[in-house]
Parts: C-alpha cells; sequence; structure tokens
C-alpha cells in the first residue's frame, strides 16, 4: 500500500511528477514499445526507492534515473537481439521468400509511424544520446554524464543519429558534404 | 569555408561557444548551401518531436498504481500520491479521505479554492490511520464538485486541518456531512488513490455520499 507521508513523502511526489514525463518519453523511444517502457520506469522508480538515501538534489536524481533507464532499455534491447535470432534460427525461410509481408506486417506499417521505424533502425549506441536530447531536452554534457562518454563523443553520436535518420526518412534530402 | 556537418548539427543543438555560434550564423547568412544542410538537421528534429507518442499521463497513473502495489510498506520513501487530472465533465466523484489533526503546518499559498463536501465513513479502515493515531485522524469521504473544471491534482492527499478555510474550522464534529473549502490542490490521500465514481461504490461499503 502506498502511504501518504510527509515532507519526504511530497519529495517522491514530487520527483515523480518531475522526472516521470522524461523518463517515460525516452524509455519509450529507446524500447520503441509503450508496455516495456511502462516496465522500465516501474523498475527504474523502485531501484530509486531502494536506495538507502536520497540523491542530493532533482537534477542527480533525473540523471542516476535516467542512467537506471537506459542500463534497463539496453538489457531489453538484447533480449530482443537474442529472440530475434532465436526465432530465425527455428523459422528460417528459403531464400527469396523472408520479404514477404505478413498481415502482421502490414499491421504494424499501419500502426507504427515512420519515424518510429526510422528509430527503430538506428543502433541503440546512437539512439540513446539522440533521444536524450531530443525527447530529454539534455544538453551534450548532461548526456556524458549519463552515459559515462565523453561531450565530444556524444556530438558526434548526436550527429551520426541524425544524420542515419535523414537518409532513412528522406533519402532524396541526402546531402554529400 | 564550410563547417563539417557535426559542427552544424551542435549549432542546431545551441551547444558551440558564443564565438563559434556567431561565426556559423554570419557563414550561414550568405551560404544557402549550408543552410539546407542545417534545415536537413531541424527537418530531423522537428518529425521526432511530432512523432505521435503514448499518453505520458495516463502511463504516470498506471506505472504509479504499479509501483503503490510493488512497493513494500517499509520502504521508507515512497510516500505521496500523484496528480489524478479528473475530467471536468465527470460525475460526482468520491473519494476516501482521511484527515489528520495536525497542526503547526502552514497552508498552501493557493488562490484558488474549490468547494466539496464531506461525510463520515461509517467504517473507518485501520490501515491509511494507524501511522498517524486513530485519535488524531478521521476518515472523510469527499464528494467533488461536479460541474466546475475542479481538478483533483495532486489529490488525494493529507489534508492537514489548518489546510482548511476558517469557515470550516470545525469539520470534524458529530455531524456526518458537512461542507467545506478545500484548496483545490492539496489533498493527500492515505492509502491506495483510490477515486470511485459514486455508481461503483458498493453498498454498505463506504457511507452515504454526499450529492
Amino acid at each position: 500500500m502506498l502511504l501518504s507521508n510527509d515532507v519526504a513523502g511530497r519529495d517522491f511526489d514530487e520527483i515523480y511528477r518531475s522526472l516521470f514525463p522524461t523518463l517515460y518519453r525516452v524509455a519509450y523511444r529507446i524500447c520503441l514499445d509503450q508496455g516495456v517502457a511502462e516496465d522500465v520506469c516501474q523498475e527504474a522508480f523502485m531501484r530509486y526507492l531502494r536506495r538507502p538515501a536520497p540523491l542530493p538534489d532533482l537534477d542527480q536524481t533525473k540523471y542516476w534515473l535516467l542512467r537506471v533507464v537506459r542500463n534497463l532499455s539496453l538489457n531489453v534491447e538484447k533480449r530482443k537481439k537474442r529472440e530475434l535470432r532465436a526465432n530465425r534460427d527455428v523459422t528460417r525461410t528459403p531464400r527469396g521468400t523472408r520479404e514477404e509481408t505478413t498481415d502482421d506486417d502490414v499491421l504494424r506499417s499501419e500502426t507504427r509511424s515512420a519515424v518510429h521505424d526510422a528509430l527503430g533502425k538506428l543502433p541503440v549506441n546512437l539512439r540513446t544520446p539522440l533521444v536524450m536530447r531530443e525527447y530529454g531536452g539534455l544538453s551534450y554534457r548532461e548526456i556524458a554524464g549519463v552515459l559515462h562518454l565523453s561531450e565530444s563523443n556524444v556530438k558526434v553520436r548526436v550527429f551520426r543519429a541524425r544524420q542515419r535518420l535523414a537518409k532513412i526518412l528522406d533519402p532524396s534530402s541526402l546531402h554529400v558534404s | 569555408m564550410c563547417p563539417d556537418d557535426p559542427v552544424l548539427s551542435s549549432f542546431h543543438d545551441h551547444e558551440l561557444p558564443p564565438g563559434s555560434a556567431e561565426r556559423i550564423e554570419a557563414h550561414l547568412a550568405g551560404c544557402e548551401h549550408c543552410r539546407t544542410r542545417l534545415r536537413r538537421f531541424q527537418s530531423v528534429s522537428h518529425r521526432l518531436i511530432e512523432c505521435e507518442e503514448p499518453d505520458v499521463e495516463e502511463a504516470a497513473i498506471r506505472v504509479w498504481r504499479r509501483l503503490d502495489a510493488q512497493a513494500p510498506a517499509s520502504a521508507g520513501r515512497l510516500r505521496g500520491s500523484l496528480r489524478l487530472p479528473i475530467a471536468a465533465a465527470s460525475a460526482a466523484l468520491a473519494v476516501a479521505f482521511v484527515f489528520t489533526l495536525a497542526l503547526g503546518d502552514r497552508p498552501p499559498a493557493l488562490d484558488e479554492w474549490g468547494r466539496a463536501a464531506l461525510s463520515r465513513l461509517a467504517a473507518v479502515p485501520e490501515d491509511p490511520v494507524a501511522p498517524y493515531g486513530a485519535e488524531r485522524a478521521v476518515v472523510m469521504e469527499l464528494t467533488l464538485p461536479s460541474t466546475s473544471e475542479f481538478q483533483l491534482f495532486g489529490a488525494p492527499k493529507i489534508l492537514h486541518e489548518v489546510e482548511l478555510q476558517p469557515s470550516a474550522a470545525a469539520p470534524f464534529g458529530d455531524s456526518a456531512t458537512m461542507e467545506v473549502n478545500l484548496p483545490p490542490v492539496s489533498y493527500r490521500l492515505i492509502g491506495s488513490p483510490v477515486i470511485v465514481h459514486e455508481g461503483e461504490l458498493h453498498q454498505g461499503e463506504r457511507a452515504t455520499t454526499t450529492p
């Protein structure tokens, strides 16, 4: 049971209200699945609650939670890849028939946006910093702190992610500089 | 000389130091080629932001409820309530409240107050009251206004006596029903944020709700 409490109670209330939207948007765009994103956020907040002491301020809490969300999302990604590999091994189809569309494919293409699919085509190491930038509103420095990367590395990854998305979303705009 | 793509991407993100950003701006003013390159990044960002996403507020409520169910009672810091907006057009809602008689807190600085009817619960649930002591808490049922755009932000919450307006200075008398002025954003529920539509109340489970 969720029990209300005193000042500490308001703290968590505020933390949840302040950070859930950002965490959820980031988790959703990394995992590309609503249910998984909710699971990831739930687990992240549970881990926060299990911490022996609160973090010093809201920013530090946000970075900590985003790191947990990123790690959990990566685990999901790895699991999806393993399952995909296993399915391919089991249901490997003869050459030439793999591109055939099924009813499920049609349904998916109808319900997913082009952007959603395009994000899914990005490797997660490019998708994550871009998502943190675009949906989390984090600066390069903040992303670097969360992902334990250098700022210049973040800059390059965000650029490469954008470049690939541009290629996928609008190949005609492809620019050769 | 035209800037390279990563620099333009950083410019787009406002991540260049002021001097560099000014140089890029000056260059862009006279270079259609680079403006086109920049527009490509802007277009990607625009499409990402415009992309439809699930309802974050609903997701927040679902996850909160799951946290509520999952969190151990001794978790210590999982306390509080969630902003649960209620549709303005919804029928009268009944919410289980626990009012504590804790004194000393200052009322929140709020400009707008809502009016709500309270009625004492027939049976006081033990769990929500226990942390405050049964002698210091009164469990009431709140019926929210059904016509205004009253939103139960943060509700339900513990409502301290001092948060009630003076006109309702004695809300814990013997009367079973009363009307009080409530700040619209300062409620806290003890226990799960159970928001029950009037029609969903089972007979005998709650005291009669005030229309």
